[in-house]
């Protein structure tokens, strides 16, 4: 029998590489791309099919592939990878079908299918690989595609960048074009895989296999060492940072920002369903095993526990940090860019969380459903987003406005979506968040539940302004102008419907969410590695809880709209913002609480200053100085010693006169031209085996 | 097995030495040819000798045969007959140029002799030969960056070759035979000799390889001379060393194991993070690869500092052989490449190279994998040769220098990421196009098509035969 879960992942790499193949025939690469998505969703429905209706609900195969690490070419299918690869196939060949209409006569379409390929194909092979190293593998191909799609409009046209063209930050500018935007997207979560790789590394000195399977059953065999010595919970860390980096949690969030100089089925894929998630994935896929070390290995809880609040401290601050700059942000795409690094925040929250309490499942639950109806409904908002952009030629929420009447059905899919997104009921995003906030209350920590409550507030206030300021407020300039052309309509069918589609999967979802969850929640822990008690999921209602939750909710949904609704709420923003506390707190959000800037001047400044210094050292530190002149004095002295005692006339001015000259010249010379010198080279190689020796004889 | 070198000796040094009479006096230009079908004579025979699997002492005792040196023969081979072929167009015009190919050709033979070492005095004559033969390559085109170039490399090259025989003096005191035979243990009266012999030749053979300190000459060889001599400089000749190292240092370890794994594990340190330091502030492309090959130095250098631990061996040794694999495919390539883009007329510095990845994207894309495998991004070669077998060769005995390692591959994407970046994010420039039959796109294809063919399927196959 064919491995169906092998092909997932493989039918789009094999659709990426017929995209080059095709790329003289144009309409023909575009299907064929788009229908490997399909091939790859419909494949990936099977598997989910087959792990449901399974007893043990794991598909496990895998081939020989490198021996001597014990590297096997295989797929590890539990119900959270069937669930997960379901959900990014699906969300990727919608995204594929919008991109058919969106990217239409871009000239550089070959390159786009091909990466965009080539993304799906990674991020599926992380998700269902059955070793590390194919995870990495899957892990590092997402990053290599998000660097190229990022920096698809390679020209760096200003209307192409992100943030406002010229505005700078304590010096540091803060508009990124698309090619620098990509470099900050592979430098910065190259960062994180650091750790990954190192900490890959540890687990094979201790178990000698790379398999995830065998992780969990040995756990004590790493789990052990390492919690005996005390290291456990920054080994977590590390191991982890990767997956930090992935999903921009603080302190890695900057390149989430700014990656949006691709074009916008690019960023709704990055952050609906691949790349980002990759990192919320792989706190699900490793999390319970991490519990299973805390539970039986002895000495381990303490630390495992450690590790598991510094999650949830870094999902709650996240949430909110990143909420907070998506209150001000002028550009549409870039406030959907903060929410999500906040949802993200969200779903890290509900994983540290998990840890704390006494259902560990409940937790997991929490995050594994937002990071699904966040993924729906961050996709539709994306998609619409384009369109709108699209539409009015700009990214400025300033130029929009009154689009409602122009865009019905976009303003329909916008606001659904908007609303789960502010965690409004019965919308799939109110369940989901809810149960995270509920989860972040039970671990008895105080500080992320309080950042999980406010950013509550928060997410409902930018949500409101957000469709507000597109489709209520007053019509701008931009939009009377384009009215009087007749240029406003809705958006192509091709592209409307894959959004439509997604904000009415959120609203039905949520509306039968009391009704079918708990049933669907228990397929999706059902046989998930690493956890082993059976788990009956069932909704529940706080009722303290909800009215906290809700209360922030619409106080943040009523304040959004009576600022930016009411005439006299808009001149109260126009106040705040020219009160000298107002522009300075509206500046601190807006240019990302320097963070950017500081990133800038400490650390890449601060590579370039020690890379510099490095140069600098080997290169003034003798030149010139001493050795320059040494050497040529002593062949002076040499060969006057030679000139004295075998004088004759064919050394007499060889010897004596050009020998020395040449290596005066030769100096001259070079120094002209930078570089280092043969002398001081030569110095450098002797006092370099010195120090060596000197260093052996003070040793041994 | 013992006709194969003389095939050797005949086709190579009797093509090198007939070379440049005929050229020269007859004013033909059928070396870069001729050279080509000696090179793929040798790649012939030298297969036969690697697939044969045979080990065994030839001619008394001078040379002795085994896996890895024959593997890394055949890898040399390869390498030279990439580099020739690419000089079809790159240097028939030269005026030198039919010496060029006789020195190509000696240098070759030179470099089997010292992967087949087996007898100091072998070493010395042979590692004469390889080494006179690049000071005059580097300087074959005659302009004034070569002379520099070639000047510095001598001067250093005198210094290193004397510490070469000085450290041949001290260890063969010691072990009291010329023959480079295995040493377990020596009287501790005769341990420090030891050691500075050891320590002088690790200077010069680390010359070779542009190990920190002794790496001065390297950026401006590297990054002076013409790229397509530096192809070969860093290619080919380079495996001197690696194989030096292997045949004379390597039988010597036991008697000195924890000294040795220090010293290289320091030299492996410093000179990883000078090379990638420096790398990154480089504009210079051809200039940053110089200061690439120095971090890859490095990294072979943690390998050598594994061959210390019995437990560690043998994944240290398949290290060394995969990652000569990686390293001689990519910096043959990205040298031809260096040398293809300026033969088009382009400068190689970064804005230089900005957007020529779009006119000439074949290319462009070979040039990154190539790139990319230097990286060692999954799942060509050199994620393999690098993270898997090399850094996690030490991973059980020295966990911490397989992490600095690995934080160093982490710095190297800075550069290969810039590269990369400006290669195609960016306008193209104005200028000639890319032909399918250019021999340096060839090559190209070759070393890259090859780096992901080994990496997706013959890893595990190669590894398995070097054990």
């Amino acid at each position: 029998m064919v491995n169906y879960a092998i092909l997932t992942w493989l039918v789009p790499y094999i659709g990426a590489v017929l995209a080059l193949v095709f790329s003289k025939l144009e309409r023909v690469r575009d299907v064929i791309a788009a229908l490997a998505l399909f091939i790859s969703a419909l494949l990936s429905t099977i598997v989910l099919q087959e792990v449901i209706s399974s007893s043990e609900g794991v598909i496990h195969v895998s081939y020989p592939w490198i021996s001597t690490f014990g590297v096997t070419f295989g797929v590890y299918v539990d119900s959270l990878a069937a669930f997960m690869a379901f959900i990014v196939a699906w969300l990727s060949f919608l995204i594929g079908v919008y991109s058919l209409k969106y990217m239409e006569g871009d000239p550089g379409l070959t390159r786009y299918w091909f990466f965009f390929d080539f993304f799906v194909g990674s991020m599926l092979l992380l998700v269902l690989a059955d070793n590390l190293i194919l995870m990495f593998m899957g892990w590092e191909g997402t990053g290599l595609a998000s660097y190229a799609l990022i920096g698809h409009w390679y020209t760096d046209k200003d209307e192409k960048c992100v943030g406002d063209v010229g505005r700078k930050a304590l010096g540091v500018p803060m508009w990124f074009s698309p090619s620098h935007s990509g470099l900050r997207a592979i430098v910065f979560t190259r960062l994180g895989d650091v750790g990954f790789i190192a900490a890959i590394g540890a687990i094979y000195y201790f178990t000698g296999t790379l398999s995830i399977p065998a992780l969990a059953e040995n756990v004590a065999g790493w789990a052990g060492p390492l919690a005996k010595a005390g290291v456990l919970f920054p080994f977590l860390l590390v191991f982890s940072l990767g997956a930090m980096a992935k999903s921009a949690q603080f302190p890695f969030h900057e390149w989430l920002v700014t990656a949006m100089t691709g074009p916008t089925p690019v960023s709704a894929l990055i952050h609906a369903a691949t790349m980002v998630k990759a990192g919320v994935y792989f706190l699900l896929r490793f999390s319970p095993i991490f519990m299973l070390a805390a539970h039986s290995v002895p000495g381990a809880a303490p630390q495992v526990h450690a590790y598991f609040s510094a999650i949830a401290l870094i999902g709650g601050f996240t949430a909110f940090f990143m909420a907070t700059q998506a209150l001000v942000a002028r550009e549409l795409k870039l406030i959907l860019a903060f929410s999500t690094a906040s949802q993200l925040g969200y779903m890290f929250l509900a994983l540290g969380s998990a840890g704390l309490i006494a259902e560990f499942p409940m937790g997991f639950l929490a995050g594994f459903s937002h990071l699904m109806s966040h993924a729906i409904f961050k996709a539709s908002l994306f998609l619409a987003a384009g369109a709108i952009i699209h539409a009015v030629e700009s990214k400025y929420i300033d130029d929009m406005g009154g689009l409602s009447s122009f865009m019905k059905a976009t303003f329909l899919a916008m606001s659904i979506a908007a609303l789960s997104l502010a965690g409004v009921p019965p919308l799939m995003g109110f369940w989901s968040k809810d149960t995270i906030i509920e989860v972040a209350k039970e671990s008895e920590m105080f500080l992320p539940f309080f950042f999980g409550v406010v950013t509550a507030a928060l997410t409902a206030f930018y949500s409101t302004r957000m469709v507000v300021r597109t489709f209520l407020y007053e019509k701008s300039h931009n939009v009377e102008h384009l009215e009087k052309e007749h240029e406003l309509h809705e958006a192509h069918p091709l592209m409307l419907v894959p959004y439509l589609v997604l904000a009415l999967i959120s609203l039905i979802g949520g509306l039968v969410w009391p009704i079918y969850g708990p049933e669907l929640l228990s397929e999706m822990v059902k046989s998930v590695l690493g956890i082993e008690e059976v788990f009956h999921p069932e909704i529940h209602l706080d009722i303290g809880l909800l009215a906290t939750s809700l209360v922030m909710v619409f106080l943040g949904i009523g304040i959004a709209w009576i600022l930016y609704q009411t005439g006299s709420g808009r001149s109260a923003v126009i106040s705040i913002t020219e009160n000298p506390v107002g522009k300075a707190l509206y500046n601190f959000l807006y240019d990302r609480w320097y963070l950017n800037s500081i990133y800038y001047i400490v650390i890449v400044g601060g590579f370039a200053a020690l890379s510099r210094g490095i140069f600098k050292y080997f290169d003034s530190l003798i030149v010139d100085g001493f050795y320059h002149k040494f050497i040529p004095w002593i062949t002076e002295r040499f060969s006057t010693l030679g000139f004295k005692y075998f004088e004759t006339e064919v050394i007499d001015d060889t010897y004596h006169d050009r020998v020395v000259r040449m290596f005066k010249a030769f100096g001259s010379a070079v120094r002209k031209v930078q570089t280092g010198l043969v002398n001081q080279y030569l110095v450098m190689f002797f006092l370099g085996l010195m120090l060596i020796l000197l260093y052996l004889l003070w040793v041994g | 097995m013992e006709w194969i070198i003389w095939a050797l000796i005949v086709v190579l040094g009797g093509l090198g030495l007939v070379l440049p009479t005929i050229d020269y006096i007859k004013e033909t230009k059928v070396s870069p040819y001729l050279t080509l079908l000696g090179t793929a004579t040798a790649l012939v025979l030298v297969l036969l000798l690697t697939f044969s699997r045979r080990s065994g002492i030839l001619f008394d005792g001078a040379l002795r045969i085994d896996t890895i040196s024959s593997y890394l023969a055949l890898i040399a081979t390869l390498g030279a007959f990439l580099v020739s072929l690419a000089s079809v167009t790159q240097a028939k015009d030269w005026s030198t140029a039919p010496s060029l190919y006789s020195l190509l050709l000696l240098a070759l033979l030179g470099v089997y002799f010292i992967l087949f070492v087996n007898d100091a005095t072998v070493l010395v004559a042979a590692w004469a030969l390889v080494a006179v033969a690049s000071y005059v390559l580097v300087g074959v085109k005659k302009d004034e960056a070569s002379l520099e170039a070639t000047t510095k490399y001598a001067i250093m090259g005198v210094a290193s070759s004397s510490l070469l025989i000085f450290g041949l003096a001290f260890v063969l005191g010691v072990t009291k035979v010329t023959q480079l035979v295995p040493l377990t243990g020596v009287p501790d009266t005769y341990k420090l000799t030891l050691i500075l012999g050891v320590m002088a030749l690790i200077a010069a053979f680390g010359f070779k390889l542009g190990v920190v300190p002794f790496h001065g000459w390297l950026p401006d060889v590297y990054g002076g001379a013409h790229p397509l001599v530096v192809s070969y400089v860093s290619g080919v000749i380079k495996l001197i060393s690696i194989g030096a190292f292997l045949r004379v240092l390597m039988p010597l370890i036991p008697a000195i194991a924890s000294e040795w794994f220090l010293i290289l594990a320091i030299l492996s340190v410093i000179t990883m993070f000078y090379g990638n330091l420096a790398a990154l502030v480089q504009r210079n492309v051809q200039r940053m690869m110089a200061y690439s090959s120095i971090g890859h130095a490095g990294y072979f250098l943690i390998a050598f500092a594994a061959l210390s631990f019995n437990e560690a061996r043998t994944l240290a040794l398949q290290g060394i052989g995969l990652h000569v694999t990686t390293y001689v495919l990519a910096k043959v390539g990205i040298f031809v490449g260096l040398a293809y883009f300026a033969r088009k007329g382009v400068e190689l510095t970064l804005d230089g190279m900005s957007g020529i990845g779009r006119k000439m994207p074949l290319t462009g894309t070979f040039f990154s994998l190539l790139l990319l495998s230097l990286m060692g991004m999954p799942p060509l070669i050199g994620f393999w040769s690098k993270f898997l077998y090399i850094f996690y060769s030490v991973v059980n005995v020295a966990p911490w220098l397989a992490f600095l390692g690995i934080v160093n591959s982490g710095i190297s994407v800075g550069y290969y990421a810039i590269v990369i970046r400006y290669l195609f994010f960016a306008e193209p420039p104005e200028l000639s196009i890319e032909e399918g039959n250019d021999p340096e796109l060839i090559v190209l294809a070759i070393t890259a098509t090859l780096g992901v063919i080994i990496g997706i399927g013959f890893v595990g196959a190669i590894a398995s035969f070097l054990s």
